[in-house]
């Protein structure tokens, strides 16, 4: 489940892009869900670890990948650190879920998410309650952001 | 600084045209719009100028401040210039931060999707990127509909609760004018007390009416809540009070159309952190020594005479309760 601790947070990893930058491993962009993740939110493909063609920068490197992207890959792959997931658009959303959908994840975020008109299980850590939708999630996290 | 900044950023893949407004623009939106790599060619460009293989065409300096240790001292340093600062700086929301920006002379260009309720920012100047092939431009999150309403209640019942962000004038002003009527002023005590109020009356059918220039930073999570109860939340959101009385028509000032048609070149960024604060300073200039002289912390009786009232009213008067 999807675990989010709302506005500040201490020791969460607020600079994700740096992060991201010195601690990526060439076989995480292979990931497929990597793959999907970089090909849904930044329209670009990956062609190898180390190469991946955007329609507007052309060739880029993984570090030049969007920052909700590389936040969304930290996310996915390391599980003791917390990460700032206010790097993350809306677009990022339905992937948060899909990363947590089998297992707890933790992240923190500074402003209200928009997951979207149907329903869903978010642990607000603030008040230890359940949100099962964006009314019910409005509602418990608002004051914190 | 004062006044409106066309911007225009490019290099041989991408390129950027965008109007700045305000001391303040805060660019938000979805993942992979290209707010990273605008702020990666600023900061390029502010190392090595046209040798960076950017070009930047600005009637003023465009500078990137990164998300270092001496942010502040750096600060300093910048002058009469665009700043932008990208979403790494963890600083942009302390109140350090505000404390160092607020009389500087610089506009501030800050991507962030956090609520940075330090920042008097306006509900005006949230923007998105948009793309259209490899030109990347502005636009706003937030659209202003008729009459100052970001949001407008669905259903014919007219709603029964008047919100104001505190009990000055305004609220003064409203309560008078819907004195003996079904409809209750409430003032919620700060902008950032009206979500609050919101979420604990959300059964009842409320006109929320705030100050737009610095409602900015609880804009995510009050459309938040309206969306979720779009028949019983409408958001009414003028400049300011102030700003209201001065756009009615009500007072004969010699330059002030010039001045509403054109705030940006009269307010001076450095004096004014929010331009709610100069259109106060304004009217209180103006009406000075005069019998119809306005305080903030109580309102003239010659505001809630129902004939000069009903002209302040009916610049928002469509969605209104019923007096």
């Amino acid at each position: 489940m999807l675990n989010i601790w709302f506005g500040n947070m201490p020791d969460v990893i607020y600079d994700t892009s740096t992060y991201f930058k010195h601690a990526y491993r060439d076989q995480w962009i292979m990931d497929p869900l990597s793959v999907e993740m970089i090909r849904d939110v930044d329209h670009s493909e990956v062609i190898s670890s180390n190469l991946i063609q955007s329609p507007v920068l052309g060739a880029i490197s993984p570090v030049q990948l969007s920052g909700g992207v590389k936040t969304l890959i930290l996310v996915s792959k390391i599980r003791n650190q917390v990460f700032n997931a206010s790097r993350c658009g809306d677009n990022c959303a339905k992937w948060l879920l899909k990363i947590a959908a089998n297992k707890k994840i933790v992240v923190n975020l500074r402003h209200l998410m928009d997951f979207g008109n149907g329903e869903f299980k978010i642990m607000v850590m603030n008040k230890k309650k359940i949100a099962h939708n964006m009314r019910e999630l409005v509602l418990l996290a608002g004051e914190y952001v | 600084m004062n006044g409106k900044y066309t911007v225009k950023i490019k290099d041989r893949r991408v390129r950027y045209n965008f109007e700045l407004v305000r001391n303040i623009t805060v660019v938000q939106g979805d993942s992979g719009t290209g707010k990273t790599t605008l702020f990666d060619m600023v900061s390029a460009f502010t190392r090595l100028k046209e040798r960076s293989g950017v070009q930047i065409v600005c009637d003023r300096p465009c500078v990137a401040l990164h998300a270092e240790l001496d942010w502040q001292t750096r600060l300093a340093g910048i002058h009469d210039s665009i700043v932008f600062i990208d979403e790494d700086a963890e600083y942009i929301g302390t109140h350090e931060f505000a404390l160092s920006i607020r009389h500087t002379d610089n506009y501030y260009v800050i991507f962030c999707r956090d609520s940075l309720h330090q920042l008097p920012y306006s509900v005006e100047e949230i923007y998105e990127i948009k793309t259209s092939n490899k030109l990347h431009t502005f636009r706003k999150i937030y659209r202003r509909q008729k009459d100052y309403l970001y949001a407008n209640a669905a259903g014919k019942t007219k709603p029964s609760v008047l919100l104001t962000e505190d009990s000055h004038s305004g609220y003064q002003f409203y309560r008078h004018y819907y004195d003996g009527t079904s409809v209750s002023c409430v003032a919620a005590g700060s902008n950032s007390d009206i979500f609050s109020w919101l979420k604990e009356h959300h059964d009842e059918k409320v006109f929320v009416i705030a100050d737009g220039a610095a409602f900015g930073s609880e804009m995510n999570r009050v459309m938040g809540l309206q969306h979720q109860f779009p028949d019983k939340i409408t958001i009414c959101l003028p400049e300011s009070f102030e700003w209201l009385i001065l756009q009615s028509g009500l007072l004969d000032i010699a330059g002030l159309n010039e001045m509403l048609n054109d705030p940006s070149s009269y307010i001076d960024s450095q004096r004014y952190f929010s331009w709610e604060n100069y259109f106060e300073e304004y009217l209180i200039q103006h009406t000075f020594g005069t019998y119809y002289a306005y305080s903030k912390s109580q309102i003239h009786s010659f505001y809630t005479i129902r004939e000069n009232s009903g002209k302040i009213i009916a610049l928002i008067a469509a969605n209104m309760p019923e007096a």
